[in-house]
């Protein structure tokens, strides 16, 4: 396809514009998107597939500079003492308390790269049955507060139901839980201390 | 079983028997895992790091998966032996770097591995035969199961398996298939397809992983963003 401002080049750039709802798109080549100021989004050396210098990039991205200035220089991990700009140095944390220490410095981005910052994945067996019904529910909860702005009440009121029914769920297994933790059977096995789990800080 | 045993042993997912194998060799799962309340292997003291070593590696080995396997301490093995262990996949170019508090725990076939003290303190690989992704997938899910048994690992419920650097947090998943492209590399148009696997968020290393050159038209092709696999 040729450039839609010069016409006379290749396009490799699609160009999309959205002004007060309305989306107009454009396809230019690189020359015209270099005079009309227009840099492509999320061209970064994840691309390229070097991960340490992406992540260095992400922790030098003007949104975290800006965020990592409003805080003390010596940010460190109390549990650890990992010092924050060690992180930018080699791309890694002291411990698993740091998640915690650095939460708010890691957050955008762990959102870029991996497209948000709630796990969806696997749970270990320690952290018991109620955790992933507690999780579906604010994932479930989250959808009904879209459906409500949206206006969307069919919707609405069926994910509350689906939500009353895990949380009767939940309350069921825990109740169950409690029961067997009165009275140990085969399964109990676990190291003392290991039924909490999942609290790094 | 001693060293030479492995050293002879045959690599059991090179064997051609699994789907499109005439093209894909290997499909590759590896997982990240921490203990919890322990500082990550680069930051962690020499102490600690032995006696992660000393407690991890027993419990490990006695896991089903690795009965009538190997358990080897990489201090206590030759400069060639560890180039015979990463030249068969079963340590990665860390260990052989830096080998003197570090571990790895192999099964008698030579496909599954848990490497100990890596960039995390437990590195979990399994190999399959062929283009067998979601089957590796599943075979490293049980592995993870087992070990959960006897090992608490770092978890946080916002943020997943804790890892010690933040590109892998989550899942800890990497799924790796090793592809033989010689055509396209002949033709001069394996660029245009590794450029459209980039923009899909998969990224293309050689045949020994990240750093590695790519030779003999081997590439290795993996997930990029940590993909969230659900138990079923």
């Amino acid at each position: 396809m040729k450039c839609q401002v010069c016409g006379e080049n290749e396009a490799s750039i699609h160009y999309i514009e959205i002004v007060e709802g309305q989306k107009t798109s454009q396809w230019v080549c690189a020359s015209c998107a270099e005079k009309e100021g227009i840099t492509p989004l999320e061209v970064s050396p994840l691309v390229h597939g070097n991960l340490g210098s992406f992540l260095g990039e992400m922790l030098k991205n003007p949104l975290v500079g800006r965020a990592r200035e409003k805080n003390p220089p010596t940010l460190v991990c109390d549990t650890c003492g990992y010092d924050y700009n060690k992180l930018q140095e080699n791309s890694q944390l002291g411990c698993p308390a740091c998640y915690q220490a650095f939460r708010r410095q890691l957050l955008p981005m762990l959102r870029r790269y991996h497209g948000g910052v709630s796990h969806l994945g696997k749970l270990p067996k320690s952290l018991g049955p109620t955790a992933a019904l507690r999780r579906e529910t604010t994932r479930l909860k989250e959808l009904l507060a879209q459906a409500i702005a949206a206006e969307n009440y069919e919707e609405a009121a069926r994910i509350r139901d689906s939500i009353r029914d895990l949380e009767s769920q939940a309350e069921q297994t825990a109740s169950a839980s409690e029961s067997t933790t009165a009275k140990p059977t085969e399964t109990t096995d676990r190291e003392p201390g290991s039924g909490g789990g999942g609290d790094e800080e | 079983m001693s060293f030479p045993e492995i050293a002879r042993c045959d690599i059991s997912w090179l064997d051609g028997s699994g789907p499109a194998a005439e093209i894909v060799i290997s499909s590759r799962v590896r997982l990240a895992r921490n203990l919890r309340g322990h500082r990550f292997s680069h930051h962690a003291g020499t102490s600690e790091l032995d006696s992660i070593l000393k407690d991890v590696v027993p419990r490990v080995a006695d896991r089903d998966a690795f009965q009538d396997g190997w358990q080897l301490a990489m201090q206590e093995c030759t400069p060639r032996q560890r180039q015979c262990l990463l030249e068969k996949h079963l340590i990665s170019p860390y260990l052989v770097r830096d080998h003197q508090h570090s571990g790895v725990v192999i099964s008698a076939d030579l496909s599954k591995v848990v490497m100990v003290n890596e960039e995390d303190h437990l590195r979990t690989q399994i190999f399959q035969s062929g283009h067998n992704p979601v089957s590796a997938c599943q075979a490293t899910l049980a592995l993870d199961n087992q070990l959960e048994e006897v090992i608490e690992f770092a978890f946080h419920e916002d943020f997943g398996y804790l890892t010690a650097c933040p590109t892998n947090v989550g899942t800890g998943f990497r799924i790796s298939t090793l592809i033989h492209l010689p055509g396209l590399v002949l033709a001069s148009e394996i660029e245009k397809v590794l450029n459209s696997l980039r923009q899909l968020h998969f990224t293309v290393r050689g045949l020994y992983g990240e750093g590695s050159a790519v030779r003999g038209a081997l590439f290795q092709i993996s997930n990029l963003s940590i993909p969230a696999v659900r138990t079923a």
